[in-house]
């Protein structure tokens, strides 16, 4: 696999990161879903369950709160559902775009993107907003998720770092 | 690489153009699975000209008036009985709101009906009774034992910005009505206790001091 950030048509680790965020932001869609036709799955746990509960810890936890928040205001389930996909795919139109634009777009995007994933790791560890009632195990998960995430976009600027030295 | 994020962003968009087919159809027509079934339920607030109306063929509320004439004064779906407590004109009372997909949320509200203004007393508690010397019981972090919220992954969400806790354990607070303020209260206690009512309703608020 090749990285680095002037690479047209050629995956990189931002590409990675979106389509990784946009896949754990489908977790907990499936449940909502799955359970409005279903509604005896709320009461049980199974396999859903674990993908919603992996899905919540692995979004950035600013966004958990958020749909959380948004859940208590609205109590409304079908809002939490279309917010949580319009933020993925808005995500996913905005990467295709700067990742994709100049050069110079793509590096700032990244470093933006390191940002926000190194604020999410530090702010996973205060424990506001705390997953109650989340398997330790999906929480943990969710952690080197996020790890590998940061460490793939860090990797595309040092790739291209080193490209331009040469 | 360009094809397969291309890909992803038009799963999202079938996703969201699907869902909002589907939520149409299964919302809609558990709704109208629900009033197969008629239910018309009255019930009086203590010694008032009020009353409670549980139905899926006129909307909840409280109500003026007797079973057969009635006016609607204010529209939700309200506690009788053990989770309503009256006060010459003012009402301490449970209002249950209810999701879309079935998940009951309940804050205990004070409804003057002389002005028909409502306030909020506390979010996320639940009115239990009254006590012997007069307050008021109530439970807080409540989510309804209803809603499984220990397998409930929606619940687990509405929890995670909150106080509420998900093991029914919470703190009993007594509220005292004439002074409109909470007394006391006793924390970390098992709220679905069977022997409640004997631990917390049967005593004065002094005898749960002790």
């Amino acid at each position: 696999m090749k990285f680095g950030i002037d690479i047209r048509g050629k995956k990189t680790g931002a590409d990675i990161y979106v389509i990784i965020f946009q896949a754990v932001s489908l977790l907990p869609a499936l449940y909502i879903i799955i359970s409005s036709g279903y509604m005896a799955l709320l009461g049980e746990r199974n396999i859903l369950t674990g993908l919603f509960d992996f899905g919540v810890c692995a979004l950035p936890k600013a966004e958990s709160l958020l749909l959380s928040f948004l859940y208590r205001l609205s109590s409304n389930e079908l809002i939490v559902y279309f917010v949580l996909l319009f933020i993925s795919l808005a995500l996913g139109l905005i990467a295709k775009r700067l990742l994709r634009g100049s050069r110079k777009t793509a590096i700032v995007f990244h470093r933006v993107l390191i940002a926000l994933i190194a604020a999410d790791i530090v702010f996973r560890f205060i424990p506001y907003g705390a997953y109650k009632g989340v398997s330790s195990e999906y929480v943990i998960c969710a952690l080197v998720l996020r790890i590998i995430c940061l460490a793939l976009v860090a990797v595309d600027l040092a790739e291209d770092r080193r490209e331009k030295q040469i | 690489m360009k094809e397969n994020k291309m890909s992803m962003n038009l799963i999202m968009v079938i996703a969201i153009l699907f869902s909002a087919i589907t939520f149409l159809f299964t919302i809609k027509m558990s709704q109208a699975a629900s009033k197969l079934w008629p239910n018309n339920e009255f019930y009086r607030l203590g010694d008032t000209e009020y009353a409670v109306r549980y139905s899926n063929l006129e909307p909840n509320g409280i109500y003026k008036g007797n079973e057969n004439q009635n006016t609607l004064v204010l529209k939700g779906n309200y506690g009788s009985g053990w989770g309503a407590v009256v006060d010459k004109n003012v009402i301490y009372t449970n209002e249950y709101m209810s999701t879309d997909m079935g998940l009951t949320i309940c804050k205990v509200v004070k409804i003057d009906l002389d002005t028909l203004e409502k306030t909020v007393v506390m979010d996320d508690a639940v009115i239990r009774g009254q006590c012997k010397s007069g307050e008021i019981v109530i439970t807080d972090c409540f989510l309804a034992s209803s809603n499984h919220a220990d397998a409930n992954s929606l619940c687990k969400l509405y929890a995670l910005s909150s106080d509420v806790r998900l093991d029914a354990s919470g703190s009993v607070i007594y509220y005292d009505i004439a002074r409109s303020e909470e007394v006391y209260r006793t924390e970390d206690k098992s709220t679905t206790d069977k022997n409640f009512g004997v631990m917390y309703l049967k005593k004065s608020l002094e005898e749960v001091m002790e």
